[in-house]
């Protein structure tokens, strides 16, 4: 069968968002255990800086009200349920791009996410299967996706989640500069999607010199073209 | 004909194989218990089906019977062959209906069931599909007698779905209980991807890529669609990936990429396949692609106009569509049917309606089917109006008695009623594909298996000579 080698726009945009999407499940509980951590010394309130940062603004009275809020919340997009969905909402329309065991490590967290909420699972562990389920996703695509093109683009869609997340959550400068040559490789490999002037104004941006994530006009202007960059 | 059936043993249960000659050794235990480890795979690998109900769309899981439905070999030669003459005679139809006339000149097929069927469409006449075939993938639904005797109840010949879920359940089964399958000579059914793959090729001709249409996500039978393009490695296209320029068909790449494309496996009803042709509001077709069809610059699959021919008042005229194109005697039976466009059907028909199915030709997937015993004395009434008025619309069959398979419902093994749907594969050659959708009724009084309604499937061994 001749193999097609293009990517339809429709699929780009899927490909670029299931790489977002599944990396904010990764990173938010990723932090979500540092945030943990920090309120068993700390006060009840250590949550907000997380929540915040999310660009949120939900109050909970207890730390398990927090908890079931960022774990299991349908209702905001910055919940580890939210972005599991929309990962698999995604991912549903690129099984054959992805391959079925693939899109089956996100069928599996879905399910155990699902259930856990069933369950009224206040205890961030019981979600660790989905972080290694979601590592197991992104060995699992490299080593499956034959179509180099769909790789780089949901790859794209990683890294710029990465960098997002930690500009938000003001990672020093080497975390971020490192995170940002990590994203410059696939910019390169699929650079008619990446927007040029946009790139020319983060490679001014994200320096030594200029870098400062105190400033908060900084910040936003960073942020906005992290998520101009790249057109799908 | 060889008879497998399931008895409690002791405590076992056992598959008890009536034929000494066959070899078998089926370990029905370890099938039973990995039932749900089975099912709990399917769900890993997202087997599910789309079901609107009260306009909500739900997606829900397909369940499935560890306990095989088992075809000797002697069985499936014998269905092999009757099922690819059927289809032979059925594509020869469709030609002859779309451009000769003869079986209707001749009087055999009387022209109103023709010209009257929803499936019909004139804008047809004439086109010529590449390799002359029409039904590319047909879907024949059979029930196997209390008798041993199958009959043939209804051919599916515009897009028949079902073939993924005996696929999967095998690949996962084969996971689950390896040794089943090496002390048993089970036919490989994991190979119908390979026969759409090849049909898909032949007709695609080497003029671009072969795509899967699907209408989308929202769409009963997704599930399949990604699977098939999965497997078969052709691209899943949705409604917006496809446009027409100079009578050829294009997948529209990124940036205005763009490449050819050969072959249409389209999962898109007819009436919606091209708004310039047929339902103007459809967004889920191709503009103009049925002028790229017509050209010869694309084959679809199946072709466009096969609901003439799986019309349910068509279907009793299959039989002598063999007779008279392949001037051979029908090897599989249809199930006795009357047509209240007969006189002399027409009046059984009235005068046994208690005993009777009726189906409404329109309908599908099980519904317009009510069974005569199940009506009280208003309805019985009302119905026989409707054929009064609607002869053309009804048709009338015996209750077949079907054989019940055993399914294991919780950790009870009941009995109930299941068909078979085969799978038929026509590209240069017709090939039949040793395995089907074996499809059951989890309500012990209801005859209607479809899962749409509920129901759940089986695997579908066809087993070797030894």
């Amino acid at each position: 069968m001749v193999k097609n080698t293009i990517i339809s726009t429709s699929k780009a945009n899927s490909l670029y968002w299931l790489g977002r999407y599944e990396e904010r499940v990764y990173i938010t509980l990723h932090l979500l255990r540092k945030c943990y951590d920090k309120m068993i010394d700390g006060d009840p309130e250590d949550y907000c800086p997380i929540w915040h940062k999310l660009d949120t603004d939900g109050v909970y009275p207890t730390i398990e009200a927090f908890a079931l809020g960022i774990m299991y919340d349908d209702s905001t997009s910055c919940t580890v349920m939210a972005a599991q969905t929309k990962a698999m909402d995604n991912a549903i329309l690129l099984r054959e791009d992805i391959s079925s065991e693939t899109l089956s490590y996100l069928e599996m967290s879905l399910a155990l996410i699902k259930e856990c909420r069933q369950k009224q699972e206040t205890n961030i562990i019981c979600l660790q299967p989905v972080i290694d389920w979601s590592l197991a996703f992104w060995g699992s695509a490299e080593q499956r996706i034959h179509n180099h093109k769909a790789l780089y683009i949901m790859m794209l869609g990683r890294n710029i989640e990465n960098l997002d997340m930690l500009l938000r959550f003001d990672y020093d400068f080497e975390r971020i500069a490192l995170a940002y040559d990590s994203a410059k490789r696939y910019f390169q490999q699929m650079s008619n999607i990446i927007d040029a002037d946009v790139e020319a104004e983060l490679n001014k941006l994200i320096i030594k010199e200029h870098f400062d994530l105190q400033d908060a006009a900084y910040k936003s202007k960073v942020l906005k073209l992290i998520n101009q960059l790249v057109k799908v | 004909m060889h008879k497998y059936c399931l008895s409690l043993h002791r405590d076992k249960y056992q598959l008890a194989d009536q034929t000494p000659n066959l070899n078998m050794n089926i370990r029905i235990n370890e099938l039973i218990d990995s039932r749900d480890t089975v099912n709990k795979w399917m769900e890993r690998f997202g087997v599910r089906f789309g079901v609107y109900k009260h306009g909500v769309f739900n997606e829900q899981l397909f369940p499935f019977d560890s306990i095989p439905r088992i075809i000797p070999a002697s069985d499936w030669s014998y269905l092999e062959k009757g099922l690819k003459q059927r289809v032979m005679a059925l594509n020869k139809f469709l030609w002859d209906v779309y451009h000769d006339k003869r079986i209707i000149k001749d009087g055999v097929v009387p022209e109103e069931f023709v010209y009257s069927s929803k499936g019909y469409l004139p804008e047809c006449e004439g086109i010529n599909p590449i390799g002359e075939v029409y039904a590319h993938i047909a879907g024949i639904d059979l029930v196997e007698g209390k008798d041993g005797q199958w009959y043939v109840l209804e051919d599916n010949l515009r897009i028949p779905s079902g073939a993924s879920y005996p696929m999967i359940a095998r690949e996962i089964t084969r996971k689950v209980s390896p040794q089943t399958f090496t002390q048993n000579a089970v036919a490989e059914n994991r190979n119908y991807s390979k026969l759409l793959a090849t049909m898909m090729d032949e007709m695609n001709d080497d003029r671009g890529i072969a795509v899967i249409l699907t209408p989308g996500r929202y769409n009963s039978a997704y599930f399949e669609h990604s699977y098939f393009a999965e497997k078969t490695g052709a691209t899943l296209a949705y409604p917006g990936d496809l446009f027409v320029e100079d009578n050829k068909v294009y997948y529209a790449g990124l940036y205005k990429e763009k490449t050819r494309v050969g072959c249409i496996y389209r999962r898109v009803s007819d009436e919606y396949i091209d708004p310039m042709m047929f339902e103007a509001s459809s967004l889920l077709g191709v503009p103009n692609v049925m002028q790229a069809y017509k050209a010869g610059n694309v084959a679809l699959i199946n072709a466009i106009g096969n609901g003439v021919a799986d019309d349910k008042g068509i279907y009793y005229f299959v039989p002598k569509m063999i007779e008279y194109y392949l001037d051979e005697k029908p090897i599989l039976q249809n199930a006795p049917t009357y047509l209240p466009y007969y006189k002399n059907d027409y009046q059984y028909i009235l005068d046994n309606i208690k005993t009777l199915v009726i189906k409404d030709v329109s309908e599908a997937g099980g519904y317009g089917v009510v069974f005569g015993k199940d009506l009280s004395k208003d309805k019985l009434a009302e119905l026989k109006q409707l054929i009064i008025d609607q002869p053309r619309r009804w048709i009338a069959q015996e209750v077949i008695d079907f054989k019940d398979l055993e399914i294991l419902d919780d950790d009870k093994l009941v009995e109930r009623k299941a068909d078979l749907r085969a799978f038929v594969v026509s590209g240069k050659e017709t090939k039949v594909w040793a395995s089907g959708l074996t499809r059951f009724s989890r309500n012990p009084d209801s005859f209607v298996v479809n899962s749409s309604q509920g129901g759940g499937f089986k695997d579908t061994w066809i087993m070797g000579e030894n």
